[in-house]
């Protein structure tokens, strides 16, 4: 006759997750990599969005004094924002690229996890 | 050096930026951490998934780690609380059932009767007793690491150890055996 406990440990041994997994481990590092992105992004604007709005908001006192000084670059400063703001998204888009197994399918995941993920996940 | 010791390290270069400090550590406890998110929720996709948000949130929150417990019982209480809001999510819950029902009724092979069993006994245990259970019974914790992951006092986690193992026993035909 079985021992229970062997029996129970034989049954525990059938549902324990693999010892050694590179594709979990995987996943993990490319959500902890987008995670990292997101922060990063985050961290960016936090002072950028501050910075453009104390900007616009002392301007008109500014504006006076800066005015000779900015007679070219009123002309220029459109392209400066596209350039940047260019440059901006390729840094961002260069940094997704580097996480472990990211591809843009993927970008569903910088979502909150709901009823969408559990559909793309049935339909894969 | 111990494996403790071996764990705090990796969780100190971790916390200074090492990557690979961290994913040592997901590959030590990836095991024990789904494991018992298995045996917890019933489905193993949904239990992986949780184990990735566990995983996730231990590295958001390396710095509170305080090196008072195992960085295992520390990963597991994690999953614990994941595995508790998943538990509150009616709706995740529903379709949990759903595809646990499934997975019970496509089970195959040697012992697939008897994995069965184990899995209808512990669905049918309050969550609470299952995670004892699972982490003290399969995973071989020691009460005191499993009160700590679980945020139970000891005497309860003793009590649940002894009433679910005689309700597996009970449920798995071994019943008359248990002292």
């Amino acid at each position: 006759m079985t021992n229970p406990d062997d029996k129970l440990a034989r049954l525990w041994a059938m549902d324990a997750a693999p010892e050694v997994d590179p594709a979990f481990e995987q996943a993990v590092s490319a959500r902890i990599g987008r995670r990292q992105i997101l922060r990063e992004i985050g961290e960016v604007v936090a002072w950028a969005a501050p910075a453009a709005a104390v900007t616009w908001a002392v301007w008109p006192s500014l504006a006076p004094a800066a005015q000779p000084l900015l007679q070219g670059a009123i002309q220029i400063g459109p392209v400066l924002v596209i350039i940047a703001s260019t440059l901006f998204a390729f840094w961002s888009a260069a940094r997704l690229l580097h996480v472990p197994g990211f591809d843009f399918g993927e970008l569903e995941y910088l979502l909150p996890r709901g009823r969408f993920h559990r559909e793309a996940d049935r339909l894969r | 050096m111990n494996l403790i010791d071996l764990d705090t390290v990796l969780v100190e270069e971790a916390r200074r930026g090492s990557a690979q400090a961290f994913d040592r550590l997901v590959a030590k406890h990836q095991q024990a951490v789904r494991s018992f998110l298995r045996r917890v929720t019933g489905d193993w996709a949904d239990a992986d998934d949780l184990a990735q948000d566990a995983f996730v949130a231990a590295w958001s929150g390396l710095d509170s780690y305080k090196g008072a417990s195992s960085v295992r019982s520390w990963l597991c209480a994690i999953a614990w609380r994941k595995a508790l809001s998943y538990q509150r999510s009616s709706s995740r819950r529903a379709v949990r059932d759903r595809a646990w029902l499934e997975g019970v009724q496509t089970a195959v092979g040697p012992g697939a009767e008897d994995q069965i069993a184990l899995a209808r006994a512990l669905e049918a245990l309050p969550i609470e007793q299952r995670a004892v259970v699972s982490l003290c019974l399969a995973a071989e914790f020691s009460h005191s690491e499993a009160a700590e992951a679980l945020g139970l006092p000891l005497g309860t986690i003793k009590s649940h150890v002894t009433r679910g193992r005689a309700k597996l026993l009970e449920v798995l035909g071994d019943g008359d055996d248990q002292s």
